[in-house]
């Protein structure tokens, strides 16, 4: 379970975030959308222990982060929208460092990286990869566990359909199992599909929380108006 | 999982050195600077150390520390990989702290080698002795960062307490500094007019002995270890360091860090925010630099070169320094004027040897945006052109200031009786010559970047820190030969043609004829050094390099 409670973060003395709220329950795929600067990156940041917030808790599985930051983290697992990687590390190495972080072996019978199409590149460096196998390494360095709750910051950007497949059904298959999944995304479509719930930014601010299954069966629109709707834009009639 | 980390940093260097060692150019110039520094140790004869080399690194260490206090340091940030890696993995804070320390041991162990071989030499015990004390020294400086860091981000956090220490640290460094600028001051003015060597000797012993430079006492203390002349006297001078270390140590274990925003979004250098400029407020000359893709790109390095914390810091060395210490010397007139002549001729000196080095507003900087840069419809040759232009006209923009200091200062002055007719041609001399020699010496620095982009202020990377001072004299080593290997051309060329003319024009034509011989000799290194640099640009492998 991902518990938000108040959450606020400034940058001098611009509001980046103000008092945010959720909870995304075990099981549950929420999906936060917003315009660019809606604060959805510093939320997701502040739930992965990145940025320190100025206001408000953030609980991981029931563990506060700001008091047991490392308790909290061992059950998360944090996907940024853009993956960095150590220059000098090979893609296996990511994925060893991955396991010595978090004091686990992966089974034997079990290889992420084959699992996302990298078992040819486990020798190479990140920077020989194509932005599509970088996402998809740090998946595999991410995704090869079963952490008790996950935050992905527009986790399908730069896949191709065979990538963004794989990981839709990644993310079904963790919330299957009981995870929490919370992610970001400006492809509405997706959200739509994947999630059951939508939280929407705006100005830093929670302006609307809907369930999905509530907006109609049509796949894009409902979805799409009610952002518009919600962040000040003109509806079409 | 504690030692996660630490794998990162094995892992790494391992990869990293394996991946050199394959390339034929790093293998060359590694095997030079490795040939350079036996060759130090090996001297028969030992040089350099003694009390006055005693007095600078102490110096060295007091300003560094004074400036870590007042500027803040960037010690807590972290690398976009190791914010996605270790902050948002259950790392502890001091795992991370440990990450961080451990990833500076090869350049401080790279830097005692190389400062220890260079003052001292020799392989005997007691050089090792030495290294080990250098070693621990730059440990501790870098841990004192980190403790002054981890105050900074609680002191942003509103630490009342973490304000007051900070606060108490800076006045201490006022007045330590007041009192060596006095000390120093009057060694200066004890000495005998125009004697450089009797006023360093009295300055050192000044700054050594003056009970008015107390605070400066346990700096001198903290570096003795590094010029102990038997194993006894080392252990003892040891001692201080290795329990300030332990405190450090001690004390950053056990320390809640607040990891500020600045520290995880890498925005630590980002300059101050300034208002939108529009197209329309741009003076003549932007606009005008602005209108064709190559010149936007040299106006895009001159803003940059304005707006860098570090060319702030370095006007305010050159302006803040002879102001101090001149203000010090107060009653005779010709002191502060030979004191500002003499530090402006130091500095100027100092950037035209190793400018380059200090002034980076040009590809070296650029390297890591170089796909952004190949987008623009711009040749490689504009590329480079604008690039090693940027640096050059702040180069010599800054000597040029020096030049005027300097020529102001000795027209003042009643010993130096130097005719106005010749400091003029002196300094038009200069200023002729200076801007091609820039050229040509930040071209080779590009060059020697877009060659070897992952070695240190030789490359693209830029290393500033204490732990880097090793690097940082092998960039000045490197820097002068660079000069010299570029000047030799014009030198020979200007001298040649000045001296053939020198019977049947005069001194004055011959000089200026001269300059303007060398000036363009040295112009023409930089375009056929731009040009070989636009080539290897072009070879530029992003996978490989």
């Amino acid at each position: 379970m991902i518990e938000v409670e108040r959450l606020g973060k400034k940058y001098g003395t611009r509001a980046a975030v103000r008092d945010v709220s959720f909870v995304v329950q075990p099981g549950e795929v929420v999906g936060l959308i917003g315009l660019n600067g809606a604060g959805k990156t510093t939320t997701l940041q502040s739930i992965a222990g990145i940025i320190r917030p100025d206001e408000g808790s953030v609980r991981i599985a029931g563990v506060d982060l700001a008091t047991h930051p490392v308790a909290a983290k061992q059950e998360l697992a944090f996907l940024a929208d853009e993956p960095e990687f150590f220059e000098y590390m090979t893609v296996e190495e990511h994925l060893l460092l991955a396991m010595k972080l978090y004091g686990t072996q992966v089974s034997t019978d079990a290889d992420p990286l084959a699992t996302f199409g990298l078992h040819e590149m486990r020798s190479q460096f990140p920077n020989e990869l194509s932005r599509g196998m970088r996402q998809k390494l740090a998946m595999a360095c991410v995704l090869w566990r079963s952490p008790k709750a996950l935050v992905f910051d527009e986790p399908l950007t730069g896949l191709d359909p065979v990538g963004i497949r794989d990981t839709k059904e990644v993310i079904r298959a963790h919330a299957a199992r009981g995870a929490a999944v919370l992610l970001s995304s400006h492809l509405l479509h997706l959200v739509q599909e994947l999630c059951s719930r939508v939280i929407v930014l705006d100005g830093g601010r929670v302006v609307g929380e809907h369930e999905v299954a509530a907006l109609g069966r049509r796949v894009e629109e409902p979805l799409e108006r009610l952002f518009v709707a919600l962040t000040g834009g003109v509806v079409d009639p | 999982m504690k030692f996660a980390p630490l794998y990162v940093i094995w892992r790494s260097a391992v990869n990293r050195g394996k991946q050199q060692a394959t390339d034929i150019r790093y293998v060359a110039v590694a095997s030079v600077v490795a040939g350079y520094v036996l060759w130090l140790l090996a001297r028969r004869a030992p040089v350099g150390g003694g009390a006055e080399l005693e007095v600078v690194a102490a110096l060295l260490l007091f300003v560094v520390t004074a400036i870590a206090w007042w500027q803040g340091t960037d010690r807590l940030a972290v690398s976009p990989a190791a914010r996605q890696w270790l902050i948002a993995a259950p790392v502890r804070d001091r795992d991370v702290l440990l990450f961080k320390l451990a990833a500076l041991q090869g350049s401080i162990a790279l830097s005692a080698l190389i400062l220890v071989s260079v003052a001292r030499g020799g392989t005997g015990f007691i050089t090792v002795l030495h290294f080990v004390a250098i070693v621990v020294v730059l440990n501790t400086f870098e841990c004192h960062r980190f403790t002054v860091a981890v105050l900074r981000s609680r002191q942003d956090a509103g630490g009342r307490g973490a304000t007051l220490v900070v606060s108490l640290v800076r006045i201490f460094f006022v007045f330590a500094c007041g009192a060596l600028a006095f000390t120093a001051g009057r060694a200066l003015l004890s000495a005998p007019p125009i004697s450089v060597d009797a006023a360093s000797r009295g300055l050192f012993s000044a700054v050594r002995t003056s009970p008015v430079a107390t605070g400066f006492a346990a700096f001198l203390m903290f570096v003795r270890p590094a010029f102990s002349q038997d194993t006894r006297e080392w252990a003892r001078a040891m001692v201080l360091p290795l329990v300030v270390l332990g405190l450090h140590v001690a004390w950053l274990a056990n320390a809640r860090i607040t990891w500020s925003s600045r520290d995880t979004t890498g925005k630590w250098r980002a300059p101050a925010p300034r208002p939108a400029i529009s197209n329309g407020e741009l003076g003549v000359a932007a606009r005008w630099l602005a209108r064709y893709p190559a010149t936007a790109l040299l106006w895009k390095n001159l803003r940059t070169a304005g707006r860098t914390q570090r060319l702030d810091a370095q006007i305010a060395l050159i302006v803040g320094i002879p102001i101090l210490l001149s203000l010090t010397s107060l009653p005779p007139l010709r002191r502060l004027t030979e004191f500002a002549c003499g530090a402006a001729a130091t500095w100027a000196a100092l950037l035209v040897v190793a400018g380059p080095l200090f002034v980076r507003c040009d590809l070296r900087l650029d390297l890591p945006k170089l796909r952004v840069l190949r987008t623009w419809p711009v040749t490689n040759a504009e590329i480079c052109a604008a690039e090693i232009g940027a640096s050059a006209i702040v180069l010599s923009g800054v000597q040029l200031c020096l030049l005027v200091l300097g020529a102001v200062s000795l027209s003042f002055n009643p010993v130096v009786n130097v005719p106005p007719q010749t400091q003029l041609l002196f300094v038009t001399t200069l200023v002729v010559v200076l801007p091609g020699m820039n050229i040509a010496h930040v071209g080779a620095h590009v060059l020697t970047a877009v060659l070897f982009p992952a070695w240190g202020p030789l490359g693209a990377v830029s290393r500033e820190r204490s732990s880097g001072a090793g690097y940082f004299y092998l960039g000045v080593v490197a820097s002068f030969i660079s000069f010299v290997a570029v000047g030799l051309a014009p030198a020979v060329v200007g001298a040649t043609a000045g001296l053939s003319v020198l019977p049947i024009l005069g001194s004055t034509v011959a000089l200026l004829l001269g300059a303007l011989l060398a000036s363009g000799v040295a112009c023409a290194e930089g375009v056929l050094l731009m040009r070989v640099a636009a080539r290897a640009l072009g070879d530029f492998d992003f996978v490989r390099d």
